[in-house]
């Protein structure tokens, strides 16, 4: 009787260890969110990965949880990655903000070179020199990065339209900016 | 000319999004009720996990789809999220997308491709 007794509470006893140190890890990695979403749904996803796990060890003991694991930091990875990711479209210099940028900062210096010209053709020479790598790299680069960072990461629709208009905008203004370096060389 | 649902066409919805709006329509629901549900009503084809379930929660609260119910006063109780009206309608026009879809797929002949035939 004593030792069916104990043997319960061994079991309850490596239950509750088989459950919490689980619950204890998703915690930590709940932690690692960024704080938007840890103070919008933290505490209610701890609470469903812990009902989950809870479920998982009811119906298939210790292995199950074992087993579960790489699904669980396969899935918690994955879904920092997407919060990381909208956080950052969302934020103030997402995809969209930054190939605007590009495409303000590469109008900016082809007007500037345009505007040197018309008093001194050397200046506009040696301007050319000196903005040439640095308007490739703003006109193609930033959107370019913008956009694959956004893209291949993780397909979001919500953004995709938006940044392939400012995408297009950059490109429009890249090719435009070509021609006026073509006409200025002829 | 088919019948729109009465609201302009929208992006393609994400699988775990659409399923999650398909629970609510039901009844509202509680993070892991909707996890179990969600992998029941598609025969265990979509199995989300708490992350990326929270992930298509946090996406649809912030589009306005679904809403948080209020909690009681115990502390225990869990959230319950449900559908609004927007987040219908949105259902709605996904439905009618995917239904136009599979009428389009069905007048190229497709349910032979389904069979596995070449």
């Amino acid at each position: 009787m004593a030792s069916r007794t104990r043997r319960q509470l061994m079991n309850s006893e490596d239950r509750k260890r088989a459950v919490s140190f689980p619950v204890a890890v998703v915690t930590r990695l709940v932690r690692l969110y960024p704080a938007r979403t840890r103070a919008q749904f933290g505490d209610d996803l701890i609470a469903t990965a812990a009902e989950f796990i809870a479920y998982t060890e009811k119906r298939g003991g210790q292995r199950a949880v074992l087993r579960l694991w790489p699904r669980l930091l396969a899935d918690f990875g994955a879904a920092l990655v997407s919060e990381y990711r909208d956080a950052w479209c969302e934020s103030r210099f997402g995809p969209e903000r930054l190939a605007y940028l590009s495409l303000a900062i590469a109008l900016s210096v082809w007007i500037l070179i345009l505007a040197a010209s018309a008093f001194d053709s050397r200046w506009a020479a040696s301007l050319l020199d000196a903005c040439l790598p640095l308007t490739i790299a703003l006109a193609f680069g930033l959107p370019a990065a913008a956009y694959l960072a956004s893209h291949v990461v993780r397909v979001d629709r919500n953004s995709r339209s938006s940044t392939t208009t400012s995408l297009r905008l950059s490109a429009a203004a890249t090719v435009g900016s070509w021609s006026v370096l073509a006409c200025h060389i002829a | 000319m088919h019948d729109s649902p009465g609201k302009p066409l929208q992006k393609p919805m994400g699988h775990v999004e659409l399923q999650i709006l398909l629970v609510l329509s039901r009844h509202p629901c509680h993070g892991y009720e909707l996890m179990s549900e969600i992998g029941r009503s598609s025969a265990g084809l979509i199995e989300p996990g708490p992350g990326t379930l929270y992930v298509a929660l946090r996406r649809l609260a912030a589009g306005g789809a679904i809403s948080e119910l209020e909690r009681s006063a115990d502390r225990r109780s869990r959230r319950r999220y449900r559908i609004t009206s927007s987040g219908r309608a949105s259902l709605r026009a996904e439905l009618w997308r995917l239904e136009r879809l599979l009428r389009q797929a069905k007048e190229a002949g497709w349910p032979r491709g389904l069979a596995g035939s070449s």
